[in-house]
């Protein structure tokens, strides 16, 4: 019943959620810092300074966003306002970061051309969805090769090539 | 060869300007890559070139379909639009251009006056004096952040986090690399940028993307204004470019404000102001001129200081680093050819962006015409592209994701991002100088209070953060008093 009176994802918005990664963030760095071997050549803790500075700076001023979130929750609560969770763009968006893990393990193996179309052909079905799949993949063609030409070719930016070797 | 290189540059900046959301800083950053088999001199140039292109840039789509391309265009869309919608695009196009024109070449001229004098007095600058400069520049940046002064500090602070990730430089001590030999040399800053501004943008395009059905004229007639136009632009356009170049030199302040500055500005002096907003050629010249001179402004602390005043200024000094070039007082005194050129391309760049924009409107503003759909998986490609060309490693394809991700989140959580790309680039120079002086001083901190430079800039460092607390109780008290009169 307390569930499905205050259920999670309309009590935590992204600004409160960030509010507590950003403090999490704060102390994992501040703890990750003392943990900081010393320096064998000079003042003995001298890299920690700065950044044990930073770490407990984010974990004052996290703590202090985070109340004044949840102050500003509880308006929102009385006000009756509700954040979606996980909607459509939520979901685009994992998509797109699966199809970059995806991009990133193929682009050493089938080369920057094969990679780029397979990637950008799943981005831009994602984004225009299945039924201009033709003019997709033309799209996805001609950037791939286009930008291979341009980066590898025209500017001498190495791009790794495929198994075939000319492309 | 260099005039070929500004004129690309500013061509792609001028089209990567026009894009909603992208601007100049992500202009920069996608395009860079495209710069590094033409050396120092070359790079930098066609970078500059992106840079004033970008600025051009802006104003089409917000004169045209009422979104700007960043935020110092915001302030064309009060009378371009109007004006657009009243079969006047073409005086609109061409009085940006113009506008953006006379207040980039007057800017320049101020920057080459001025340049020498502050990198010589910044000779006198010492390892606190640095220190102190760079926690002003954040500090200001952080609290423009208007109604989110502590997400701007959290987003800096978290910024210079980023830059301590790798083997510290002075004591070879291994720092938050969690064992990765990919983080071992830090986070390159390049990344960090395209992932923020560029990655990140189109993750946030999910949330309203359109399928691009906006109607946008593509047809003109002769892009060009009539004598009364010239007339009644010719005033706010002298007034408003020094105002942009001032507060363009501002770390912090940025082409934004100063445009919407020398809109209301241009507004309050002006004797009808009841046609701002309806379609004033004013309201279009006076926010131009001072985009472009405020952009010209923001160069000086970046070349002369070595102190990044924007976020776009930021990524062209992380541009210059990466080039092997140092910006401050020793790049006027040991590669003052370099300072020059780019002083000489700015001059060159105005006319050539002003003869590109005015009579190929038309031609570049087709590029409005690609449906969002199509354009941001295409900027996502490049966004991969130009980040493999940086570390030359897919390892940063994951760098790309997280702070992508990062970026997009903090974003949505209303977090400023400006604050964090500017320490993320300064952030370990930051901390050099401060070592440095705490190592000359053996520990005491009173080196950071210990020459009037530091004193004054202690000062400006309390002032920027307790400034804009004031202006908003004095706003609320004044406001107060009004009522009850």
């Amino acid at each position: 019943m307390v569930r499905a009176c205050f259920p999670l994802e309309e009590r935590m918005n992204a600004s409160m959620i960030m509010s507590v990664v950003v403090t999490m963030i704060g102390f994992v760095y501040t703890f990750s810092t003392f943990l900081l071997p010393d320096a064998r050549i000079g003042v003995a803790y001298e890299p920690k300074i700065f950044p044990g500075i930073l770490g407990i700076s984010l974990l004052v001023l996290g703590a202090i966003l985070v109340v004044q979130e949840l102050r500003l929750l509880s308006k929102a609560k009385d006000q009756g306002t509700q954040a979606p969770f996980f909607g459509y763009e939520q979901k685009n968006i994992l998509f797109t970061l699966l199809n970059g893990l995806l991009y990133a393990l193929l682009f050493d193996r089938i080369g920057y051309v094969f990679a780029t179309f397979v990637f950008l052909s799943i981005q831009l079905g994602i984004f225009r969805g299945k039924k201009t799949w033709k003019s997709t993949l033309l799209i996805a063609l001609i950037f791939s090769v286009v930008a291979f030409i341009l980066f590898n070719t025209l500017m001498g930016v190495y791009l790794p090539k495929s198994p075939l070797g000319f492309m | 060869m260099n005039i070929l290189f500004v004129t690309i540059g500013g061509v792609l900046g001028t089209i990567v300007g026009m894009l909603p959301g992208l601007g100049p800083a992500t202009g920069v950053a996608i395009l860079l890559p495209l710069t590094f088999s033409l050396g120092p001199i070359g790079a930098l140039i066609m970078m500059c070139g992106v840079y004033y292109g970008a600025m051009y840039g802006g104003s089409r789509a917000s004169i045209l379909i009422n979104t700007p391309g960043d935020g110092a265009a915001i302030a064309a869309t009060f009378d371009g639009y109007p004006m657009s919608l009243q079969g006047k695009a073409e005086s609109a196009l061409a009085m940006s251009a113009i506008a953006s024109f006379i207040g980039g070449s007057i800017a320049t001229v101020f920057i080459a006056v001025l340049a020498l004098p502050v990198a010589r007095f910044a000779l006198k600058f010492g390892s606190a004096e640095y220190f102190l400069l760079y926690v002003f520049a954040l500090s200001a940046t952080a609290s423009m952040s208007d109604g989110k002064r502590l997400k701007g500090f959290i987003s800096m602070i978290i910024g210079l986090m980023v830059s301590t990730v790798g083997i510290d430089p002075q004591s070879g001590v291994n720092r938050f690399s969690f064992g990765s030999l990919e983080l071992q040399g830090g986070i390159d800053f390049l990344i960090v940028i395209i992932a923020v501004f560029a990655f990140g943008e189109v993750l946030k395009s999910f949330r309203n993307i359109t399928d691009g059905t906006k109607k946008i004229q593509t047809k003109f007639g002769k892009i060009w204004i009539t004598k009364e136009e010239w007339k009644l632009s010719i005033w706010p356009i002298l007034r408003s470019t020094p105002l942009g170049f001032f507060v363009g030199v501002l770390p912090g302040a940025g082409a934004t404000i100063a445009s919407l500055m020398a809109y209301s500005n241009e507004k309050r002096f002006s004797k009808h102001p009841e046609k701002f907003g309806h379609g004033a050629i004013e309201g279009v010249a006076a926010p131009e001129s001072a985009n472009n001179a405020a952009s010209v402004g923001a160069l000086i602390p970046m070349l002369a200081l070595g102190v990044p005043g924007s976020g776009t200024t930021a990524v062209m000094m992380g541009a210059m680093l990466m080039l092997g070039l140092q910006p401050g007082p020793a790049l006027f005194q040991q590669q003052s050819n370099i300072v020059w050129a780019i002083i000489a391309s700015m001059f060159i760049g105005n006319i050539i962006l002003a003869v590109i924009n005015i009579p190929l409107a038309g031609v570049l503003v087709r590029i409005l015409a690609v449906p969002p759909r199509v354009l941001y998986p295409i900027v996502l490609g490049l966004t991969f592209v130009g980040t493999y060309a940086i570390a030359s490693s897919v390892a940063s394809f994951y760098l790309l994701l997280v702070f992508g991700i990062f970026g997009y989140f903090m974003s949505k959580a209303s977090f400023p991002m400006s604050p964090f790309v500017l320490a993320v680039i300064v952030g370990t120079n930051m901390e050099q100088y401060f070592r440095r002086a705490y190592k000359i001083s053996n520990g005491n901190m009173k080196i950071f209070a210990s020459s009037p430079i530091c004193i004054i800039l202690i000062i400006l460092i309390v002032g920027s953060l307790f400034l804009p607390l004031l202006q908003r109780t004095f706003k609320s008290w004044k406001s107060q008093r009004l009522a009850q009169a």
